[in-house]
């Protein structure tokens, strides 16, 4: 039988596809590395790795006002390394962009030091208003292709960097 | 040494149909003070972004009539995001043209002495595996950008340049409004 990480990752490529980027940027987590690796493999998206957050979402920013359409993967704990690039140029620029973000921390969590930053995440995000929709057990997976499709939707529409967390390890709320 | 504003009125005379990105502070300052072009972005913050977005410009532009891709950043902007020299060699968009202007100091804020002063950029940016043209006066920054416009293949200017700075007005612009001018420009091309 298939796992809730399994599945969300079949949801979270699915959502991805329809939305038909240009380039699909990312930075590991290994909750999601079938999403990365299928789009390392992918014939019409064009993939590549980034060697720090705030590297990727400049270079989206750059890829999305040239016409074009990234999607951004990273752990939650690069948007600590990102935040300000995030605010200061892609928000203040009205620069669309989905930045797609994995939960850290939480049940399940073995890292000793990350939920000193994941934890108080949605908060910070809150305060810096960069607005979030938070993808968990209590949305059904089925919905988060629409989700994250919607997601990218809402970022052309309001031409500002748009975040959709998930946390795939199942489990009470963080 | 040329000054930055020198080498800035050169390039300026290069720049009317490609697109420019600059960096923060007194860099965007002078070269804003030139004349204000559509195709140029400025920005106003976000220190050390400005490869990275010329690099994702770079890519995106890749089947668009410009014949190059500007990002200008300073030694402390680049020291601050070494990260866009790999990935530059890594992406190698043809387009790119990264143009460092290093006065071994943080001019805008006064001076500083920069991490510039012991480290040569040039030589870093070589050790990623990247082309990179060094001069240090207009003449020959002049020749490297004709040279590089005319290249297929992503290129790092090292300009050393001299400590001085142009008192010129802020650039106080709603970046929304900076950015809908460039994508507008951008777009029609």
């Amino acid at each position: 039988m298939a796992t809730f990480q399994e599945l969300a990752c079949k949801e979270i490529i699915k959502g991805i596809e329809e939305i038909n980027p240009d380039y699909f940027l990312s930075i590991p987590c290994s909750t999601v590395a079938p999403v990365i690796q299928h789009f390392e493999n992918h014939d019409k998206i064009i993939s590549f790795p980034v060697s720090r957050e705030e590297e990727g979402v400049g270079i989206a920013a750059g890829i999305s006002l040239g016409g074009k359409v990234p999607v951004l993967l990273i752990q939650d704990t690069g948007i600590g390394n990102s935040i300000l690039a995030i605010t200061t140029f892609v928000k203040a620029y009205h620069v669309p962009m989905l930045i797609l973000v994995t939960r850290r921390g939480g049940f399940g969590e073995i890292n000793s030091a990350v939920y000193h930053f994941s934890e108080p995440l949605p908060q910070i995000l809150d305060d810096a208003n960069v607005k979030t929709f938070r993808l968990d057990y209590r949305v059904p997976l089925k919905e988060w292709s629409v989700a994250i499709r919607q997601g990218f939707q809402y970022a052309q529409n309001t031409h500002r960097p748009i975040i959709v967390m998930f946390n795939i390890k199942g489990g009470a709320a963080q | 040494m040329m000054s930055r504003f020198e080498a800035l009125q050169v390039l300026y005379q290069y720049t009317e149909h490609i697109p420019v990105i600059s960096s923060c502070g007194n860099t965007s300052r002078e070269w804003a003070s030139l004349g204000r072009r559509d195709n140029h972005l400025y920005m106003v913050d976000t220190m050390g972004l400005t490869p990275s977005v010329g690099i994702g410009l770079s890519l995106a532009l890749k089947d668009k009539p410009f014949k190059k891709v500007i990002a200008i950043e300073g030694d402390g902007g680049i020291l601050m995001n070494p990260n866009a020299f790999a990935s530059a060699a890594y992406l190698r968009p043809e387009k790119l043209l990264l143009i460092i202007f290093d006065n071994e100091c943080f001019a805008s804020t006064g001076g500083q002495c920069s991490l510039a002063s012991k480290i040569d950029i040039g030589k870093v940016a070589k050790g990623f595996d990247l082309e990179v043209i060094a001069v240090d006066n207009t003449e020959d920054f002049e020749q490297a950008v004709k040279e590089s416009i005319g290249k297929d293949a992503p290129i790092v200017i090292h300009a050393k340049i001299n400590q001085e700075n142009q008192k010129r007005p802020n650039i106080n612009d709603d970046p929304a409004v900076l950015s809908y001018k460039f994508s507008r420009f951008i777009n029609e091309a």
